[in-house]
């Protein structure tokens, strides 16, 4: 009996609570319900963002991010300042190189002129020798006038650098009757002389052979001239040294 | 009683469904306003259970409490000084003298009351 009493009065209670809700209990449960959306919404907030890291930490992070943000603002600056620096100096190197690439022209050509360099390119070979024996006399005999001559007309039609049997012809060289043989640069040469002339082979071709020209003059002598143009010309350095003792040197407009 | 309880977890489902997120900034205001809340819900409870339930005092407990909360908060934010804190603690112990109190109308019944 006494069970069936307490079976009776929870059911008696459970009646009661569920009952329709009263007016203040319906008043609290929008409070409840509006409490846990916000419960739920901040959890979410807290947990996506920055459930690790408490606001305060927040702030301080986001006061260094705004310091590394100058200090990156200010780099960016410094960086722009220097590379128009280094504009500059690339702009004043391009001068410098320039100049420094006119200067090694200069010197380039003033060693070609010189002849203290080998030099190639195309021109024509002279070969000259003495006429074939039994024609007798001096005419007959290549002479360091001819070879002069030849040389000559080699500069004349633009020849850039001139070689007889390997020696280059410079600004000091000698070409002259020694005996029997011919003296150029101080070595004695003898026949077949072979002049070399380095510059337009058609020009200096043309210049040489021409009708009257010294190449005909030189065949009336008896003396066996040849005239080939070449594409390709080999001419070794003036190798001798050279000693200047009375010249000095001025420079310009002195 | 079970209508309540069922409005709570009703507002949990909701706010889980919707996808809803603060920004983070306010999160620290979002804390404070819920602490009062949960305040004039349990002080609002317990005044229902005693059978002293205003719905205007509650409703005003409810918007002011939240109100004043964050008010203080963000003053606290202007000064440099953490005076939620403050709202925290008062909240925080009127929540469990709340709680104490609905506790003994709940659960203990009026025969084995020592008054």
């Amino acid at each position: 009996m006494i069970g069936e009493n307490k079976a009776h009065r929870i059911q008696e209670k459970v009646i009661h609570s569920i009952q329709p809700p009263k007016r203040w209990e319906l008043i609290l449960g929008i409070i409840a319900f509006i409490l846990g959306f916000f419960i739920v919404v901040q959890y979410r907030t807290q947990k996506d963002l920055f459930h690790l890291i408490p606001t305060r930490q927040a702030e301080e992070m986001a006061g260094l991010l705004k310091e590394a943000e100058n200090k990156r603002l200010d780099l960016e600056r410094e960086l722009f300042v220097s590379r128009q620096k280094v504009m500059d100096l690339q702009s004043k190197l391009e001068q410098e190189k320039s100049k420094n690439v006119s200067i090694g022209e200069e010197s380039k050509k003033i060693e070609l002129l010189a002849g203290v360099t080998p030099v190639k390119g195309p021109g024509v070979i002279v070969t000259v020798k003495d006429a074939k024996n039994g024609q007798e006399g001096n005419a007959s005999l290549v002479h360091d006038e001819d070879l002069l001559r030849i040389v000559n007309e080699l500069r004349a039609g633009g020849a850039e650098a001139i070689g007889i049997n390997d020696q280059r012809l410079v600004a000091i060289s000698e070409i002259r009757c020694a005996g029997p043989v011919v003296l150029v640069n101080g070595v004695r040469l003898a026949p077949p002389f072979v002049i070399k002339g380095i510059g337009s082979s058609e020009i200096l071709y043309n210049s040489l052979t021409m009708s009257g020209g010294i190449v005909d003059y030189l065949k009336l002598l008896g003396i066996r001239v040849s005239v080939e143009k070449s594409d390709s010309l080999y001419i070794p350095a003036f190798n001798a040294n050279i000693q200047i003792n009375y010249a000095t040197l001025l420079n310009k407009g002195e | 009683m079970w209508f309540i309880l069922v409005c709570f977890i009703l507002g949990m489902f909701a706010a889980y469904f919707f996808p809803i997120e603060m920004p983070f900034v306010y999160s620290k205001y979002m804390a404070v306003v819920i602490l009062a809340f949960a305040d004039s819900f349990f002080g609002a409870f317990k005044s229902g259970l005693e059978g002293k339930f205003s719905g205007w005092q509650a409703i005003t407990g409810f918007f002011g409490n939240s109100i004043v909360a964050a008010g203080l908060t963000y003053t606290g934010d202007l000064l440099g000084i953490d005076l939620y804190i403050a709202a925290v603690i008062l909240f925080g112990i009127r929540i469990f003298n709340n709680i104490t109190s609905i506790r003994h109308l709940l659960f203990i019944p009026p025969s084995s009351k020592y008054e």
